[in-house]
């Protein structure tokens, strides 16, 4: 009895395992490069107004890799989310609140043109 | 490190399950769901508007009005006309109720970046609402920088003076203390510039104030040229380390020392001075372990021994057997500081240095008596200043910190950690969680009596309180 249920719980992790595996296989590699990283942490908006509100609000996450935060410019993380949420979920998201970002990401002046242009240009669609 | 210590972890715990043999204990833990109640009443509120919430989630207002005033003369105006009770806000991280109100918020985030800098001086003056990583971005610009840094950086420099938070260093203060000057609005909308020669009490009060006394809008800072440092990371065995921690808080500028429960092990950290070309930061892990600590809590909780057992063969094999398992050199701001992905809620104590190792031993001891427990506990050294509400006000303290994932039960801090942290003859951190009032805090701060007569006379009306601090001064408050 006892070996058929420590098979049991064997049998569980292989395939908790090997469901994993399967997620990783499928999943995008969005881990950010040096170039990426580097390039966050210079990167600004060319609007005046925008660019003092990413700086107070947004640089301390979104421009810094250990923070786990999408980075600015990495498009590929961007194109990511947006494909599976839209601008529109995205600013949701921003004014929600999601993972370590609080309700209305450390801007609470913002408004949601505000958060739709941060959004885009973190998303390196900036003027598109 | 080699391998990851994602991948050595769930390597380790892997060899663990695989050597179990109650397999109906271990079925039955991995069921258990460790969410607590309220977490799911507390994140089901979607609609922002006007209400406000703290970064864990746990404090909540819905307030008349909250507002972001653009400049100082709009803040004094609306200050003084507006006939709510007011309270600040910087970026929400302290878990205390300093900030709910029924009236209006002020969000300080506009009145951010750098005002002035002196170099002939080391001053620099500040918007109240710059957080800490991006003054320390500015400074480093020009060359300069402050002599420390809490872990966290996201804080406005306004929430985390008013709340006395610290980084570690035997030597070094805590951040309030770099003040030389700032400027405040009183309840009638007054604009005072208070310095310690202007205003020696309000000065002395002002700098730790839990915005109680009104609204600062800028701060004159003392600052240091910019500096690097070398961050070395240690897992030792907490048996082997523990008694140790007050030769290594000598030994090093900015020392730490994180006991990680349920294994034996404690994470070893320091940051010396470092001279030569800085290499950079290796790749935050810190988060990446704690997920992985969770997951050893939740395969192996339900044996202790085998947890440790697993958790020691993760070290025996993929550590290095000498020397430091991380090492760094960058500037001292991109080393000391993050901005912690992790949500947690979180109690911490400041203990008189003397008491310091036979509390961390006693806390350490509860927690690993709680199979749940895999959080890293947290001990750190601050020097002493002459703020009157700070905790290290009367010499040198450790800081002891415990935290719970933000979905799990953090009711134990109150029932079974605190008193223990009180034995000791703790003080609270003023932005985490503590249950204290106003006769505690009466025998715990000899100018406390003070802080709550000169708030009484600045602001008679109490335009500035909320129920919470209301709690905090022993004044009724209804509102």
């Amino acid at each position: 009895m006892k070996t058929i249920v420590i098979s049991i719980v064997l049998l569980s992790l292989t395939a908790c395992g090997a469901g994993n595996q399967e997620n990783i296989a499928l999943k995008v590699d969005l881990t950010p490069s040096a170039e990426d990283i580097k390039f966050a942490e210079a990167a600004l908006p060319s609007n005046e107004r925008l660019t003092e509100i990413y700086e107070r609000s947004c640089a301390s996450c979104h421009a810094l890799s250990d923070a786990e935060a999408p980075l600015t410019g990495h498009k590929v993380a961007w194109d990511h989310l947006l494909s599976e949420k839209g601008l529109n979920g995205l600013v949701t998201s921003a004014k929600m609140g999601i993972n370590a970002m609080p309700a209305m990401g450390y801007c609470l002046d913002c408004s949601d043109e505000d958060f739709a242009a941060l959004i885009e240009f973190m998303a390196n669609r900036e003027g598109s | 490190m080699a391998i990851s210590r994602r991948r050595a972890l769930q390597i380790a715990a892997g060899a663990g399950v695989v050597a179990a043999v109650p397999a109906v204990n271990h079925i039955r833990w991995n069921a258990k769901d460790f969410t607590r109640e309220d977490y799911l009443t507390e994140t089901a509120v979607k609609s922002p508007g006007k209400q406000w919430r703290n970064w864990s989630g746990i404090e909540r207002a819905t307030p008349q009005d909250i507002l972001s005033p653009a400049s100082e003369d709009e803040l004094a105006s609306l200050v003084g006309s507006t006939k709510t009770q007011i309270r600040p806000v910087g970026s929400g991280h302290s878990f205390t109720g300093l900030v709910p109100s029924d009236g209006t918020i002020i969000d300080m985030g506009r009145l951010s970046g750098l005002y002035a800098f002196y170099k002939a001086s080391q001053t620099a003056t500040f918007g109240a609402g710059t957080r800490l990583r991006h003054a320390a971005k500015i400074l480093s610009d020009v060359g300069m920088g402050f002599p420390n840094l809490p872990d966290i950086d996201v804080q406005t420099l306004a929430g985390s003076f008013s709340t006395g938070t610290h980084g570690t260093g035997k030597t070094l203060t805590a951040i309030h203390d770099y003040v030389s000057g700032f400027r405040l609005i009183t309840a009638n909308g007054e604009i005072l510039d208070v310095t310690h020669e202007s205003h020696p009490e309000l000065f002395a009060a002002g700098k730790v104030s839990l915005g109680a006394l009104g609204i600062v809008t800028q701060y004159s800072l003392n600052v240091v040229p910019k500096f690097n440092l070398t961050r070395k990371l240690h897992l030792i065995k907490t048996n082997e380390i523990i008694d140790q921690i007050y030769e290594l808080a000598d030994s090093h500028r900015n020392f730490e020392i994180l006991p990680l429960p349920n294994t034996g092990y404690s994470v070893v950290i320091t940051h010396d001075i470092f001279d030569g070309d800085v290499e950079g930061r290796e790749p935050n892990q810190d988060d990446a372990f704690i997920h992985d600590m969770e997951g050893l809590r939740s395969k192996l909780g339900w044996w202790p021994w085998l947890r440790r057992k697993a958790f020691n063969s993760y070290v025996s094999s993929e550590l290095p057997k000498e020397g430091p398992a991380e090492q760094s050199t960058d500037e001292y701001w991109r080393l000391l500081a993050t901005s912690r992905p992790t949500k947690f809620n979180e109690i911490e104590y400041h203990i008189p240095m003397e008491n310091g190792l036979a509390a961390i031993k006693a806390i350490n001891e509860i927690m690993n008596k709680r199979p749940d427990a895999f959080y890293p506990i947290e001990l750190r050294f601050t020097a002493q200043d002459d703020a009157w509400l700070s905790p290290f006000n009367d010499g040198v303290r450790c800081s002891i910190a415990v935290h719970a994932p933000v979905n799990e039960p953090y009711e134990f801090m109150f029932s079974v950690i605190e008193p223990v942290m009180r034995k000791f003859g703790g003080r609270p951190h003023w932005g985490k969680l503590h249950s204290l009032k106003k006769d505690d805090l009466l025998a715990l701060y000899p100018r406390f009596g003070d802080f709550l007569e000169l708030r009484k006379d600045i602001d008679p009306q109490g335009k500035f309180l909320n129920s919470y601090l209301g709690g905090l001064f022993g004044e009724s408050f209804d509102a």
